[in-house]
Order: structure tokens, then sequence, then C-alpha cells
């Protein structure tokens, strides 16, 4: 059974095209399918670029990578990530993240 | 018809739940700087890195009232749209700025021309790590 993914990292070396929004699209089309994203119905995969050459998608601008300044998990990671070939990075909640922001 | 890939005009814009309109602006930064090293006898720096980035957002409309309504310090996203310059579908560029601190707001206006106000923001990481500016097709 495949696990639902909630946010993926990816290089910024898969972006292609000329404009800006054909390099917008091009990781929108890599990323919206995994992440489940229904544009119909408003669903959107938003992009972050990270330190590193790093972009971080998912599809609520208010995610983040760890767990808030505060929390009791503080500085912890609030994906499980997977590592695949091509440099990207698929990431699935941990359990406490689903609650906190 | 096919989006143009070139954008003009902004819409959607708004700032937690106030929707701004009347819109003549609005600006995304990155907010990036730069820390250069030198020693000893050194006349150029030896090593210029990227430690830290602040982005940052402004706009400018013609609604004064809803901008000079935020007060220094109120938080919320702001979100604006970048319109595709002949509106076609698939080509608006939707900006958010998640965690967007009101600086300041002041207006102005010029004997014989229309007033303004403009309104700066500057952005927090919850986590320290994670860029608050995020962009997708709108």
């Amino acid at each position: 059974m495949n696990e639902t993914i909630d946010a993926l990292i990816l290089p910024e070396s898969l972006k292609s095209g000329e404009t800006q929004l054909d390099r917008i699209d091009s990781i929108l089309r890599a990323a919206e399918p995994l992440l489940g994203v229904d544009r119909p119905r408003g669903g959107r995969a938003y992009i972050r670029r990270q330190p590193g050459g790093r972009l971080f998608v998912t599809t609520d601008p208010r995610d983040t990578l760890l767990f808030p300044v505060g929390h009791p998990r503080e500085g912890r990671p609030r994906y499980r990530w997977t590592a695949l070939p091509d440099g990207s990075e698929r990431g699935v909640l941990v359990e406490e993240a689903r609650d906190a922001r | 018809m096919a989006a143009t890939k070139i954008q003009a005009n902004w819409t959607a814009v708004s700032f937690g739940s106030t929707p701004i309109s009347r819109v003549s602006q609005v600006s995304f930064t990155q907010g990036g700087s730069l820390a250069a090293y030198s020693a000893d006898g050194d006349h150029f720096p030896t090593v210029v890195v990227n430690l830290m980035n602040k982005p940052r957002a402004s706009v400018t409309s013609a609604d004064a009232a809803a901008l000079m309504a935020i007060a220094p310090g109120e938080t919320a996203a702001f979100s604006a749209t970048h319109k595709d310059a002949k509106g076609e579908v698939g080509g608006d560029i939707l900006y958010v700025l998640a965690n967007a601190v009101a600086e300041n707001a002041e207006t102005s206006g010029v004997h014989g021309q229309f007033g303004s106000a403009k309104l700066n923001l500057l952005a927090f990481s919850t986590d320290g790590t994670t860029n608050p500016l995020s962009f997708t097709r709108a």
C-alpha cells in the first residue's frame, strides 16, 4: 500500500524552463500528484526556497520542517524522510506533528 | 489562450482576514544578506557567506483606511496574487508570506494627486529553519 506523502524536498536543479512560471510549473508537475493536490477543489502545493539549493514543498504555506520554538519537541523534525536516488526526499508527518504547527 | 508567462497587476491581496484593495504595488523580498570575513593583513574579504535571511513584503494601496488600521506588531499571513498580463487562466502566481508582522503603515498624499498608504512587513520562522515565503501557481 502506498503511504501518503505530506512533504517533499526537491533539489533546485530539478527546476526547468525560461520564465518564472515555467520553473514553478516544473516543480508543481512533480510535486502536486505526489502530495495529492486537488486543484479544482482549491488545493495548491507551496514552494519554499531553503538554504543549500533545496525546495520544501507542502500543501499548506504554514508547514514547517521542524517543530516550532516553544513546542515540547522544539527543533526536532516534523517529518520522517525517505531519500531517493535523484536527490529528492519524501516526508511523512510524524504522529505528534499532526496537531502541532 | 495560453498563459503569457508575464505578470501584470495584483489581485487577492490580504493580510490575515483583511482584504486590501486599490493596490498599486506589492513587493516580496527574500531578505538575504551577506557576512564578509577578513582578518590580519587582509584588504579584502576572504570569506563571504549568506548567514541570515529576513523575508519581507510591502504593499501600497489607495485604501489608506485599510492599511492604517493595521497596528505595528500585528501578525498574520500576507498573500498576494500576481496576475497573468492578459488575465489568462493558469498564468497567475500566488505568494504567501507566513507569520508576517506589520512593521509600519504610513500614508501620504501630494496636492493635486491621489493619496496612498504603504504597509511594510517582516516575517519570522516559527522553527528558525523554514522559509516563511512560499509561492505557487494560483
